[in-house]
């Protein structure tokens, strides 16, 4: 199912600010692979995140931040200062422009520099405007300082991530800043649809806590309905002792989740790997793996004591595939080098060849996160340079003179 | 309570195949704006959820459960037993009606169904459907299957969570459920975005696992350009320090804290009352607070160790230190930030009462949206749907239901 490349992207030509910080980069990340029109607004001299490692070739440089082109291929770049005067009349004048705006500045800034959703709607009464901050836009939190970590531990999800003799430990992958991206991505589109058919703008205001919160749902549940507080099992799922996930292989870790249908499978596993226990695992076909009606103790731990025996003498990739050739939810513990030489993701043609001329190299990038048949994911083009669209927007589009530019560029405004 | 102007999407009907959680919470985006989202279930093999605790209101059973209920809010419901002969043809005669219709079967079920992409265009044309396989439709991999607790491993989360020197050890919950839902509601939307423009539905493969490689930051591209090979770090943040959970007084009860910048870390020397460890040249800088970190953490746990996490936060919010007590799940029910945002909604259920579901994470204009309806009942539809909707008699309907098609 490959898209047709003649035919446009679903977004095609709908135009997206991106006044996003941390929280927000992979929601406007994703509205440019569906074929919006982004512009990275960015304070002159260059966003923060361009300052993020890892560096391309380990060389710290604005150009270079391997982070920084993640979040931003795709997208076009201005410089552009909402604070100043010239800087907020220059933005109002590219909102009329615009379908959506995506921001994750400090609750209330936009407000105090004349650019926050009442201007905006004012200009451009069909804006979908999304806010994403780590409380919300209001309460009694709107103001505190957030920030990835900071999520994590409000959201509920550090509490239940970690071994239990250490403290609870967050993901090394930022997920509450990826959380605020897949949930404001969502909602720019919602939003969409409801400004189309109410007519008028609509503001989206996304709490990152609560979209921490919506991701241990099962657990949180468990405290109205039986006074229940679950706590992280190491390597297991949250919430009980013995509901083991994670085993070392020869070279790395696999997951093995049990569950009652797996028990005949797994003894067609047992006997293909010539391990011989005392009793059959096949005859408790149906029984949970762990809890009430569990097989008996001893036996099981056996079972796992001749599991762990076995696994550690194999790789990952191969228990992997033993494990699901069996029918058994069993998967490589896989770091990125598993991930770019992975056959799978090498059939199905996932990477994607993103040219960047000034470094002299294609880089491989993480292909369409999902495969439309009728219409194309647009992997690149390589993230913009700082203000590298100035000149087409300001003086393009909004007519700016040359002479104009470079006032406005000597005062910090663009 | 209900607010019509937050539903665009009435009018808009969905066949929703999908189950356990990551293409359930997908559609539910679509049920809570207003779309009739109906959820397509068998007794013979319940959605996994069915049996998912905690159940409320009752014995353990399919309408007990708020697992469940809480990721299929203000859908409907009906039960179709998919092995039964003249199941494909009912199950087309719904899909004849539907915009959209998902499904996360193992790669190959629908198909042997009578129900994969091509036959079910032939009833709709412009349909949009979505399959959510755990590798995709295609590939050596296609058969494989799992849960978001073990494809967070093959997507890359699993090894990135933990300490350094101890395995790996996952996020606790099944993770990438929250993020390939995500993926999936953002390309429906992006599907009808198109439809919208040319009035062509189109088939949309999804690999979980792919989806869930877009929240490894730069991970894939260190390894793909650099050679490196990204691994767990704990706490720890290259750019940051303090940064991390710290001991606090009580059973298991933490706080976290995050310094980035200079004028963080001269205000919580300040709230720390200006110790004298911490006013010298050795923590004043990024590379001397990173080149002495674990003294650093040490430090900092001695004085968060005989405080509570609320009051750590309490004093260091004072000084725009970015700090939250490590939330447990009590905490979170307490939260008066949650409550402030209406997080937990109330919206009541048949069999399970007043009992708190999550809404979604953004509020529209300043108000919650609400669903328009509690989670469906296994099968509570059945007569609404086959009956009034695809058209079957009344004596119809009896006689197939009586043969236990609906089962």
């Amino acid at each position: 199912m490959t898209a047709n490349v003649a035919t446009a992207a679903p977004l095609d030509r709908l135009r997206v600010l991106d006044l996003s910080g941390y929280f927000g980069a992979l929601s406007t990340r994703l509205l440019a692979g569906v074929g919006a029109d982004v512009i990275r607004i960015e304070p002159p001299g260059g966003h923060q995140s361009r300052r993020t490692a890892p560096f391309y070739h380990g060389v710290p440089h604005p150009e270079r931040s391997l982070y920084w082109f993640q979040h931003n291929a795709g997208k076009r770049s201005i410089t552009l200062n909402p604070a100043t005067a010239d800087g907020r009349a220059l933005f109002l004048r590219l909102a009329e422009t615009a379908a959506i705006v995506v921001e994750s500045q400090e609750v209330g800034a936009l407000d105090r520099a004349g650019a926050g959703f009442a201007a905006l709607a004012a200009r451009n009464p069909a804006l979908v405007m999304v806010s994403i901050s780590l409380y919300g836009q209001d309460g009694p939190r709107a103001a505190d300082p957030g920030s990835d970590l900071i999520g994590m531990a409000a959201g509920g999800l550090m509490y239940l991530c970690g071994d239990r003799d250490r403290p609870p430990v967050r993901v090394t992958a930022e997920q509450a800043n990826a959380q605020a991206g897949l949930h404001g991505a969502v909602a720019a589109l919602i939003g969409l649809n409801i400004a189309r058919s109410e007519g008028a703008a609509v503001h989206m205001d996304v709490s990152v806590q609560q979209t921490i919160v919506t991701a241990v749902a099962n657990n949180r549940m468990l405290w109205p309905a039986k006074g229940a507080i679950t706590h992280r099992t190491g390597g297991g799922r949250a919430g009980g002792p013995g509901r083991r996930l994670i085993y070392a292989a020869a070279d790395g870790f696999i997951g093995f989740y049990r569950r009652p249908e797996n028990w005949r499978d797994i003894q067609r596993w047992l006997d293909r790997a010539g391990i011989k226990l005392d009793f059959r695992v096949d005859a408790w076909q149906g029984k949970p793996a762990f809890g009430e009606g569990a097989p008996p103790e001893a036996q099981e731990a056996q079972l796992e004591a001749a599991l762990e025996r076995y696994f550690v003498s194999r790789p990952s990739a191969a228990l992997h595939t033993e494990g699901q050739d069996f029918g058994l939810y069993v998967t490589q513990a896989s770091s990125a080098k598993d991930l770019v030489e992975s056959a799978q993701l090498a059939a199905r043609d996932f990477w994607a060849a993103v040219p960047h001329p000034e470094l002299g190299e294609t880089l491989r990038y993480p292909g369409a996160p999902f495969r439309m048949s009728a219409t194309p994911w647009l992997s690149g083009p390589r993230p913009p340079r700082i203000g590298e669209h100035n000149h087409a927007i300001y003086a393009g589009e909004l007519g700016l003179s040359l002479a104009d530019m470079r006032l406005l560029a000597a005062v910090g405004a663009i | 309570m209900s607010n019509p102007r937050l539903r665009p999407f009435t009018g808009l009907r969905v066949a929703d195949f999908a189950w356990v959680i990551a293409g359930p919470l997908a559609t539910q985006y679509l049920a809570v704006h207003g779309a009739e989202v109906i959820r397509i279930e068998s007794r013979g093999r319940p959605d996994v959820l069915r049996a998912g605790e905690p159940f409320i209101g009752g014995e353990p059973g399919p309408n007990t459960t708020a697992y469940f209920a809480n990721v299929n809010l203000g859908k409907r419901g009906v039960t179709l037993n998919l092995r039964d002969p003249r199941a494909a043809d009912l199950a087309k005669r719904l899909v004849a009606t539907c915009d959209i219709v998902t499904e996360n079967f193992t790669p190959g079920t629908m198909a042997k169904l009578g129900l994969g992409y091509e036959a079910l265009r032939a009833v709709r044309p412009d349909m949009i459907m979505i399959s959510m396989g755990l590798a995709g439709q295609t590939g050596p991999e296609r058969h494989h299957k799992g849960f978001g607790t073990v494809i967070q491993g093959s997507a890359g989360v699993t090894h990135l969570t933990g300490w350094p020197d101890r395995p790996p050890v996952g996020t606790g919950v099944a993770y990438t459920d929250f993020v390939a839902s995500h993926m999936a509601a953002f390309a429906l939307l992006s599907a009808l975005e198109h439809r919208r423009r040319t009035g062509e539905g189109q088939y949309i493969d999804l690999s979980q696992q792919e989806a869930s490689m877009y929240v490894l930051d730069a991970a894939l591209l260190d390894y793909a350009t650099n050679g490196h090979v990204q691994s767990r770090q704990g706490n720890r943040h290259p750019h940051a320090a303090p940064h991390g959970a710290f001991p606090c007084a009580g059973d298991d009860a933490w706080v976290a804290i995050a310094v980035y910048n200079d004028g963080q870390w001269q205000r919580l020397v300040t709230a720390l009352g200006r110790p004298a460890w911490a006013t010298g040249a050795r923590f004043a800088t990024l590379l001397g607070r990173k080149e002495h970190e674990d003294e650093l953490e040490q430090l900092i746990s001695a004085w968060t160790r005989f405080r509570s996490p609320a009051e750590v936060a309490r004093v260091l919010r004072a000084v725009d230190v970015p700090c939250a007590p490590v939330a447990d799940m009590r905490d979170v029910h307490a939260d008066s930030q949650l409550m402030h945002r209406g997080h937990f909604l109330h919206i009541g259920h048949p069999v399970q009462g007043d009992f708190p579901y999550d809404a979604l994470s953004y509020r529209v204009d300043g108000a919650t949206p609400v669903p328009p309806r509690p989670a469906p009942l296994l099968g509570q539809d059945n007569q609404a749907i086959w009956q009034w909707l695809c058209g079957l008699s009344a004596e119809e309907y009896q006689q197939l239901d009586a043969e236990g098609v609906f089962r």
